[in-house]
């Protein structure tokens, strides 16, 4: 069998269809996605507007860059007041504003800058450039986190000394932890995060059942989101709670345990700030003591509870959980823009305020 | 207000940021009815057309072209787009100290032969050399002067319901040429620049008959950002059938694992061009006889309604809505 | 959350191995993966790591589901 067969497009216009008639009676279904690049692809396919009005996605807190906070990029602000140094990242991080101040403006600024597909590529950054001192940002959940395990190990065998880490990985189960903390989930049924899934295996999302409303783990492809969001309406329908897994082939209930002791070998878990979301307890990986010399916070003695003065009154967290719309936001296009973006609903390409402020409703019919 | 501000990439990048500093800092301050019109070129005198454009492309040679094939390309495509006939050009170059003289020869010849090939004549010139370290390689200027060939200026304000909308071709590849050569994409295998002169495709496609009321070559910004003006000059609804989309699978794969979108890529040899109804299936024809516009289709229509607003329709059957690009083309990992 | 692509395995070095989609084909990072990685597999790749082997035979549940979805929603009508 070849992986194809989950984008072949007549396969997925007739499911489309035969989705869209299936939901036809179904009055404002609301389905939550964690993850950002589901968003995206509910989106680039087109699947947003297709069930319109029958079922509306929310974007839920899943994309690690936008989670980012302001208090993470006050360290690389610091380390940039302070150092000669070069920051390496990925590609997503580059267009976030710290106070209007993004990686792009530093680069211009003539800052060493560089960008990488993967953690590992940072470890040749460092080998080519040996007269700079490198800094990899590492964003992510525990997708992205085994790269930033894999980069070290890497690191320490050909023994590089001029590449250290700063860790800004988050840890999904905080995702539900966070939100619980919110409130109820003002969502019918959670599309979960199939490649997170995939290493963490869906066991660790249990938690969501007791927000009493049902999840399932959903992957990428276009027939792969409908399947996936057909399996969640039959859930819904039949009242149903709990998780099941309409992505098999990459997801099961344990995950991928090598990866998962990769993370374990060299993070601890701590307290971090998500943005629009204040501290989440343990909702984030730091090295650990071992690799103090591949941490660029005690390589660089960054200050704990850096100053950051942070505009007031975001209401991101209430959007993410689908409690308001972003037009309830006081700082909603008065403060808040995609030029100045205060929660990560405006940071993120596919976020709900985002997609407000660019077309005026975020569920224009568009036909 | 604009204290300690410096100029980022993004201001070039040919997106919304573009556009945005050209209609504050630019139009603004030069304001007059030829400039803004916000054309590829100006419409002056009585049928002449001129377009200035500058090349900094680095590294300057790539799979599938240079620096001087691209500078050439631009122009022509720039003029074509005006419904003219390239006719004379301008040429300034800035050079590095300590620039390679072969490489130098191999660019101007390069510009010669597509000049010769097209009948266009080098009229004036200017050549600078920079110090070593104060700017990297090579960087050309060129202006272009060509002949309207049509009885009216392009783009035409006034677009209905119906109008097709042809793309002469696959998109992304040069933007993916050039960041393969500059290194910030790693892989195996090649994909050439789709770098190409299309003056003579729009040439004869006037001479045949059909009346364009639009045409753009898609580059910076990509093939969103040539629709959502044409959205914004003719104040319209544009809707793209994804399906017809002609689509090269190692570009689309590249977009794949970088996660790029394909339709902010650039490219250098292709148009989009809007034409009534009635002359779209001729202009197609017309277009697909010549080898550098042959994947040339319909892929979609202009709609009556008057919200600006690009849609399009997926291949799998949804709608979606194609948004002006922001910025520098970076890969994702989210 | 996470963008990741599949693709086939062409060329196994250690740690490392060739994967290719549509011709164009990358280096890919497998040091964390359980199983063993032959030609031809194809595997889920995350900014240049493999985190997992696809069983594409587990998805052939799902594929039924749809036919059935397919089949019951064009039989209504």
């Amino acid at each position: 069998m070849n992986p194809d067969i989950f984008k072949d497009k007549e396969l997925v216009k007739k499911t489309l269809n035969a989705l869209k008639k299936k939901v036809e009676k179904l009055e404002n279904i609301r389905l939550m996605e964690f993850c950002g690049t589901h968003t995206h692809n509910i989106f680039q396919y087109g699947f947003r507007n297709a069930f319109l009005p029958h079922i509306r996605f929310i974007a839920g807190p899943g994309c690690p860059v936008c989670v980012t906070s302001e208090e993470d990029l006050a360290e690389v602000k610091f380390l940039f007041d302070n150092y000669d140094v070069g920051i390496i990242a990925y590609g997503d991080l580059l267009k976030v504003p710290l106070k209007g101040k993004s990686l792009l403006d530093y680069r211009a600024e003539g800052r060493p800058v560089e960008v990488v597909y993967s953690a590992i590529d940072a470890v040749k950054i460092a080998e080519n450039k040996k007269d700079k001192e490198w800094v990899f940002l590492g964003v992510g959940f525990e997708t992205t986190t085994p790269g930033t395990s894999a980069s070290i190990m890497i690191a320490e065998k050909k023994g590089i000394k001029n590449l250290s880490y700063l860790s800004f990985h988050k840890n999904t189960k905080a995702v539900l932890k966070a939100l619980g903390t919110l409130g109820n989930l003002y969502a019918d049924g959670v599309i979960l995060p199939g490649h997170v899934s995939a290493v963490v295996g869906y066991n660790y999302f249990r938690e969501i059942e007791k927000f009493g409303i049902p999840a399932v783990v959903v992957g990428f492809e276009p027939l792969d989101l409908l399947a996936g969001i057909s399996e969640l309406i039959d859930m819904i329908l039949k009242k149903e709670v709990g998780i099941k897994c309409a992505y098999p082939r990459a997801v099961n209930e344990r995950g991928n345990e090598k990866m998962l002791r990769a993370i374990e070998d060299t993070f601890d878990t701590i307290d971090a700030y998500w943005r629009g979301l204040g501290i989440i307890e343990n909702g984030g990986y730091e090295l650990k003591n071992f690799y103090d010399g591949f941490n660029a916070r005690k390589k660089y003695s960054i200050p704990k509870e850096l100053p950051v003065d942070k505009e007031k009154g975001c209401r991101c967290g209430d959007v993410l959980i689908g409690r308001i719309e972003p037009t309830d936001c006081p700082l909603f296009k008065k403060v808040c823009s995609p030029a100045n973006p205060i929660g990560p609903c405006m940071v993120s390409y596919e976020g709900t305020c985002l997609a407000y402020y660019k077309w005026g409703v975020e569920n224009q019919r568009l036909d | 207000m604009n204290e300690g501000k410096k100029i980022s990439l993004s201001l070039g990048s040919g997106g919304k940021i573009s556009f945005d500093f050209v209609k504050k800092e630019i139009i603004s301050r030069f304001s007059n009815p030829i400039l803004d019109s916000l054309g590829d070129g100006a419409n002056i005198l009585n049928n002449l057309v001129v377009t200035t454009d500058n090349f900094t492309v680095h590294p300057e040679f790539f799979d599938g072209g240079n620096i001087g094939i691209l500078s050439f390309c631009g122009m022509v495509n720039d003029l074509a787009s005006m419904a003219s006939k390239p006719m004379y050009m301008t040429m300034g170059l800035v050079i590095e100290e300590g620039y390679d003289y072969k490489k130098l020869l191999k660019i101007i010849d390069d510009i010669k032969n597509l000049a010769d090939n097209f009948d266009v004549k080098l009229i004036c010139g200017d050549t600078k050399v920079v110090e070593k370290g104060k700017m990297e390689g090579i960087h050309i200027s060129i202006t272009g002067i060509g002949l309207r060939m049509t009885d009216y200026s392009l783009p035409v304000k006034n677009y209905k319901n119906g109008d097709k909308i042809i793309l002469t071709g696959t998109l992304g590849e040069h933007t993916i040429s050039v960041l393969k050569a500059k290194g910030a994409i790693e892989f195996d295998g090649v994909i050439n620049s789709d770098v190409a002169p299309l003056c003579g495709v729009i040439e004869n496609l006037i001479k045949e008959g059909v009346r364009p009321k639009f045409i753009r070559d898609v580059t910076r910004g990509g093939f969103s950002a040539v629709l959502n003006e044409l959205s914004y000059i003719g104040n319209i609804e544009i809707l793209i059938d994804e399906e017809k989309i002609p689509v090269n699978d190692s570009v689309k794969a590249i977009c794949d694992i970088y996660g790029y979108d394909i339709y902010s890529l650039a490219c250098e040899g292709r148009m989009v061009i809007v034409v009534e109804d009635e002359e779209a299936e001729k202009a197609v024809s017309v277009l697909k006889d010549f080898e550098v516009s042959k994947g040339s289709s319909v892929v979609g229509e202009i709609l009556s309604n008057d919200r600006q607003l690009v849609v399009l329709k997926t291949m799998y059957g949804g709608k979606t809505i194609l948004d002006m690009p922001l910025g520098e083309i970076l890969p994702r990992i989210c | 959350m996470c963008l990741a692509i599949p693709m086939k395995v062409v060329n196994v070095l250690d740690d490392f191995c060739t994967v290719e989609l549509n011709g164009v084909s990358k280096t890919c990072f497998i040091g964390f993966l359980e199983d063993k990685i032959d030609i031809g597999d194809f595997l889920l790749v995350h900014s240049g790591m493999a985190i997992k082997k696809l069983n594409l035979e587990e998805s052939e549940a799902i594929l039924k589901e749809i036919s059935l979805l397919i089949e019951g929603e064009s039989s209504e009508s």
